[in-house]
């Protein structure tokens, strides 16, 4: 029997790095994102390359009535599914008091809701007769508050401390949660300028998207419950839980104040 | 009539260098760039030792399959409209480094994509206007570094443990792997022939602009050990003004000179392989 996946944030860097290792693995899927064409693309080179079945339907977490023309096109698709990937987010970066107040409110809307909103509804579709799997992605960012990505970061404890609690719930129904907390990736020319202007620390931090992805769902397979990767940013997140969080913060403000004079321009990106 | 000859990748490096040699041959030119401000900058470039050459450029993205069409409907009412729909000579030049895996938006690794792809489905697109030719030929620029390559055909993309230099060679052994099978696919064609280049190590800034850390640096380092841009756009220049009587096997061209490709890249299944595999993978 097939094995069918969904993945949200899709056309993303991290997203299409998650479609091509799952069709690579052979898995059938169903994607999503805001942009249709961006779907339609990716969807049809997949199939094309892959032969497997890709199914796609844009959605928009901001806009209740997508959300439920969404998960109607997945009821009348009467697919089973094996794992969910909720790979959406978004962040602005920038001084919380200087940002548009409606960018603020995306972030926390985007990152929280959509993982609550599919979490909920997939279990009415999974394959009973297997495990289901779920890969939240949150990121490094999640275990402390950091000053210039406070919602961001807020946005990921929140899946991180969401996921936690799920995964007992979800032992009902043969399930488990993994979160991936990477820190900085490499996905676009943005993001990739980002990580050069971080100089050593970026570049040593910095894993190649398609090995993120594919220990991310090996451990998921295996019903693990945090994927960090890398050695260094393994070791830099338990020296962090060895201090007490202002201490952690203080440090992260301080270094990032030198970085963002570096970076003048605005990153949108799921890192 | 003059002869035409279309150039990738041809707004800086080798490829302006080769346009610029070519013009001075009696080539008209047809460019391809990413840029229209770089498109612009090189016509001006080339029009400063040859006034009155006809050229023109075009802008696409070839990391893109979408862009590719496109482009080659663009060039080839171009070519219909002036050229009778000929056109002599296609040169693969260009080229992209990157340093991490990054995937195009048709979900293709990007070296992958802009390095062997994109020569494959160029070439397909216009070889009915090649054949219109009466020597016509395609060049595609390798490079030294295929020597050290391997294909793995269960991972051709390099998903799984990725390595910029690992992933860079191996387009440039696809590039060889691809000649081979074009000069074996066309043989019928009026003296068709394709030629692999290798420019040998050029001092262009390809390598610079998507690395960072060590590979960058080392790049900066080396390619000051290296020729010219004209240098090395100098086997281009050859092999596409010179009629060149080919050789058994012999594609592969460095310094003006045929020169034994990589054992691997003569290898009849895998070159028929990849082919089939690239056919798929570029269908409409």
């Amino acid at each position: 029997m097939k094995k069918h996946v969904m993945i949200t944030g899709a056309t993303g860097g991290l997203g299409k790095a998650f479609v091509v290792e799952f069709a690579r693995r052979g898995y059938n899927l169903f994607i999503t994102d805001l942009n249709e064409k961006a779907l339609k693309t990716l969807g049809d080179s997949i199939k094309k390359c892959y032969g497997v079945e890709v199914k796609y339907k844009p959605m928009d977490f901001l806009n209740e009535k997508s959300f439920d023309e969404y998960w109607q096109v997945v009821r009348e698709s009467g697919i089973k599914f094996n794992m969910l990937v909720n790979v959406a987010g978004v962040d602005f970066e920038g001084e919380f008091f200087e940002q548009n107040v409606k960018n603020i409110m995306s972030i926390a809307k985007i990152n929280m809701l959509s993982v609550l909103g599919n979490t909920r509804m997939i279990v009415d579709y999974i394959d009973d007769a297997q495990k289901f799997r779920i890969i939240n992605v949150s990121s490094l960012a999640g275990f402390y508050s950091m000053p210039f990505k406070a919602t961001y970061s807020a946005s990921k404890t929140f899946i991180n401390s969401i996921s936690t609690a799920l995964n007992y719930e979800l032992k009902e129904y043969n399930g488990s949660i993994t979160t991936l907390c990477p820190a900085g990736m490499a996905t676009r020319n943005d993001t990739i300028e980002s990580i050069k202007s971080q100089g050593f620390m970026g570049s040593i931090t910095t894993l190649n998207t398609c090995d993120i992805v594919s220990n991310t769902i090996d451990y998921a397979q295996k019903g693990k419950r945090t994927y960090i990767p890398g050695v260094v940013n393994n070791v830099l997140k338990k020296i962090g839980m060895l201090f007490p969080k202002h201490v952690v913060s203080s440090l992260i403000y301080q270094r990032w104040a030198k970085t963002r004079e570096k970076v003048k321009t605005t990153i949108r990106g799921t890192a | 009539m003059n002869k035409l000859i279309m150039i990738t990748g041809s707004t800086s490096g080798i490829g302006l260098a080769a346009a610029k040699s070519l013009a001075k041959k009696g080539f008209d030119i047809i460019g391809v760039g990413r840029s229209e401000e770089k498109c612009y900058k090189a016509i001006k470039e080339i029009r400063k030792e040859n006034a009155n050459v006809a050229i023109r450029y075009f802008i696409a993205d070839l990391s893109l399959q979408s862009e590719i069409r496109k482009l080659c409907t663009e060039v080839t009412d171009y070519i219909d409209e002036n050229y009778e729909g000929r056109l002599d000579v296609l040169v693969n030049n260009a080229g992209a480094f990157t340093t991490y895996y990054t995937l195009t938006n048709e979900g293709f690794e990007m070296q992958f994509a802009v390095n062997h792809l994109a020569p494959f489905l160029i070439t397909d697109l216009m070889m009915s206007a090649l054949k219109k030719s009466k020597h016509p030929k395609v060049l595609t620029t390798s490079s030294n570094s295929h020597y050290g390559a391997k294909i793995d055909f269960d991972n051709l993309m390099l998903s799984k443990n990725y390595n910029q230099l690992r992933a860079y060679k191996r387009t440039k052994l696809m590039n060889v792997l691809f000649t081979y099978e074009l000069n074996k696919r066309y043989k019928d064609v009026n003296n068709f022939t394709a030629f692999a280049v290798d420019p040998a190590l050029v001092n262009t800034s390809m390598g610079e602009k998507n690395t960072n850390g060590l590979a960058k640096l080392v790049w900066s380092i080396r390619k000051h050990k290296g020729v010219s841009p004209e240098e090395g756009a100098s086997t281009i220049v050859y092999l596409a003004s010179e009629n060149i009587k080919r050789k058994d096997k012999g594609y592969y061209y460095k310094n003006c000179e045929y020169k034994c490709p990589n054992k691997k890249a003569l290898n009849k299944e895998s070159a028929n392989r990849l082919w089939k595999i690239s056919s798929r993978y570029c269908e409409a």
